[in-house]
Order: C-alpha cells, then structure tokens, then sequence
C-alpha cells in the first residue's frame, strides 16, 4: 500500500530542477522512471539531431533513437566521467550508431532503391538530410569552405578513417590529417 | 609536449567529437591527467559544443518517446522473467533428469538383484552338494567305526590261515566270536 500511495505522490512532486551531470549519472544508475523522463526530455533533440545529420531516412532515425536510448539506458555504468562530460558520451553513442545504421547491409540496399542524392561529386556522397542539414554541427559546416566541409562531414558524419578518405579523395594520408584538424581548429572559433 | 601546441592543434576537438584513433585517444587521455589546462580545453569544447547542439537541435516526434520508455521499461520488466523462463526449463530439465536417474537406478538394481540371485541359488547347490558328500562320508565313517568295534569286541579272536597245497601264497584272517560257540 506505501508503495501504491508513493508512486503518484512522487509524480506529483516530481522535481522540475536542473540536474547537474553527476546527479544525472546517479539517477539513471539507478534506472528509474525519472530518469528516463529527464533523459528524454532534456537530451532527445540534441540527440535527434546528430542522429538526422548522418540519416537521411526518418524511420530509420527513429530505429536510431531508440536504439541509442536503450544503449544509453543499458551502458550508463561504463561511462567513465574523468574521459568527458555525459553528453560528449551520449553523443558519440548516437553518432557511432547513426553511422552503424547507415553501413548496415539492410540499409544500403534500402537506400539503392532511393533517388540519387544531391551533393554527389567525384563519388563521394554527402551525408545529408535536407530537413536538418541547416542546424547543429551541420550548419556550422556550411561556414567551412567546401574542402574542409567534404573532410568533416566524411570523418565525422559518414564515419570514415583518415586513411579511406586519404584513398577516396586522392590525397596523402598526413595531408588528410593536418586539414581534418585545420577544419576542426576552426570549427570550434565559430562554436 | 608543448602543451598549447597540442591544444591548438585541433586535438581538443577531434577527441572530443571522437574523430581520433586508439592511439592517439590514450595519449589525449594521458596527457589531460599531467596537463590540467589540456583537460580545461577540452570542457571547454565539451560545454560549447553541447551549447550549440542543445540550441540547434530538432525535436523528435512526439509519438516516439512512448515508444522508447516502453521498450527500456519492458525489458526491465522482462528481464526477471527471463531467468523465470530458464528456471522453468532447469526443473523441467532437473524432473526428467531424475525420472531418467530413475529408470537407469531401477534396471541397475534389478540386474543387481539377479546377479545376486543367481550367485546365491549356486551357492545353495553348492552347500547341499558340500552337505551330501559330507553326510556319505559320515555314513562310510559311522561304518568302519562299527565294523572296528566289532571286531575289537572282547571275545572275538583273530586266526591266521596259511594256504594249502594248492595254494601256498593264498593266506586268510578269520576274526572269530567266541562267545557265540
């Protein structure tokens, strides 16, 4: 019965404060029901977005999702907290599986059914969604030039390695290197 | 190191938006535990990337999060019964197990139960052979007692006969009771 009546007292108290990180660590340690809703409620956008910069498919970005709510849920006790804020985690974890999806089997037979994307030059695809292109770390990109744009967006939105973009766009894998970190230097002046 | 070399290298971010190798990450990592303006840098980038992808972000459709606190609820939910299913099966598995056990002990024991039967009906033979044998040598026994005793009876006399003529070697012993003439 103390359990009965507690629970939507709780709710009804539910607490509209601000978690600092390491009490939202705590709290999703101990896997309840609020901390899921604050999860969601304070990270899903930000999460969704990465998510649709690097889907193109909605239905897919939504598969995305939950999947990475559920790793998210599943992984908290391996987050190390000394390596970075929970949300640098929390959004490796989606860009990681966002790109995962898009490298699947499954979803790049899918896509061959698709009409050809836009962006297409020399092969290289990119990685676009043109409802959210424009926000996020995406409309960051479109104040790059168009060299260092292509390298971002196939090292950190398509996933590849130095080496295969070294390979994909004909140039040397140092040169790949001191210009995906020239771009990324200047990525954080406009962030 | 030059440290502020290494910061502005571009290293921050790239570690942070994951875009390092293996080896590159464990020497970040080292190097934000010797360095704390290095681990600075990179909460800064942290704080401002996180700024800029809460400010930036599109939310999901709505229908979604249900979705997802279902699917993380219900496999809490699931997950005790999981091992519920399993244990179901263990006795399952634990009650055949035993029947088999059984079955196997009951044919054990009943050709146990035979081998000692049959070992026991041959030593049965055996006894009442030993007990026959042993009766017929009592009885040859109980016989020549009989036969000693009468001839030692007091009266009886023993006499030699020598042969005859026409059988020189011949010779005879003639136990005689006196007492009956």
């Amino acid at each position: 019965l103390g359990i009965l009546f507690c629970l939507p007292f709780d709710q009804l108290l539910e607490p509209k404060t601000k978690y600092s990180e390491q009490e939202l660590v705590v709290l999703l340690n101990e896997q309840s029901n609020d901390a899921f809703n604050y999860l969601y409620d304070n990270y899903s956008g930000a999460i969704y977005t990465i998510i649709n910069q690097v889907v193109s498919d909605k239905d897919t970005a939504n598969d995305v999702m939950q999947e990475v709510f559920v790793n998210i849920w599943r992984k908290i006790n391996t987050y190390d907290a000394t390596k970075g804020r929970l949300f640098t985690w929390m959004l490796n974890i989606a860009r990681n599986a966002a790109i995962d999806k898009v490298r699947s089997k499954g979803y790049r037979d899918n896509q061959r059914n698709q009409p050809i994307a836009e962006g297409e030059d020399k092969g290289i695809a990119m990685s676009s969604n043109p409802a959210v292109s424009d926000v996020g770390l995406k409309k960051v990109l479109t104040t790059l030039n168009e060299e260092y744009r292509k390298l971002i967006d196939l090292s950190y939105f398509q996933g590849f390695t130095h080496e295969e973009i070294a390979k994909m766009m004909g140039i040397p894998l140092g040169t790949v290197k001191t210009r995906i970190r020239t771009a990324i230097s200047q990525l954080r002046k406009m962030i | 190191v030059n440290i502020k070399e290494y910061i502005s290298s571009g290293v921050v971010e790239s570690y942070v938006l994951g875009l390092l190798t293996a080896q590159e990450r464990f020497e970040f990592e080292k190097y934000c535990e010797a360095y704390p303006e290095l681990k600075e840098a990179r909460t800064a980038f942290e704080l401002a990337l996180e700024k800029q992808a809460m400010e930036n972000s599109v939310a999901p459709p709505a229908h979604l999060k249900q979705k997802i606190a279902a699917k993380i609820f219900d496999e809490n939910k699931t997950t005790p019964v999981i091992p519920i299913q399993t244990a179901r099966q263990g006795k399952f598995n634990w009650a055949s197990f035993v029947a088999a056990a059984s079955i196997i002990l009951l044919v054990g024991s009943i050709w146990w139960i035979m081998n000692l039967k049959n070992e026991n009906d041959k030593l049965k033979d055996n006894n009442a052979a030993l007990q026959n044998s042993l009766k017929t040598s009592q009885d040859s026994i109980a016989q020549i007692i009989a036969e000693a005793n009468h001839i030692q009876k007091e009266g009886m006399k023993m006499v030699g006969l020598n042969g005859t003529a026409n059988s020189p070697k011949s010779f005879a012993t003639v136990y005689w009771d006196t007492y009956l003439t």
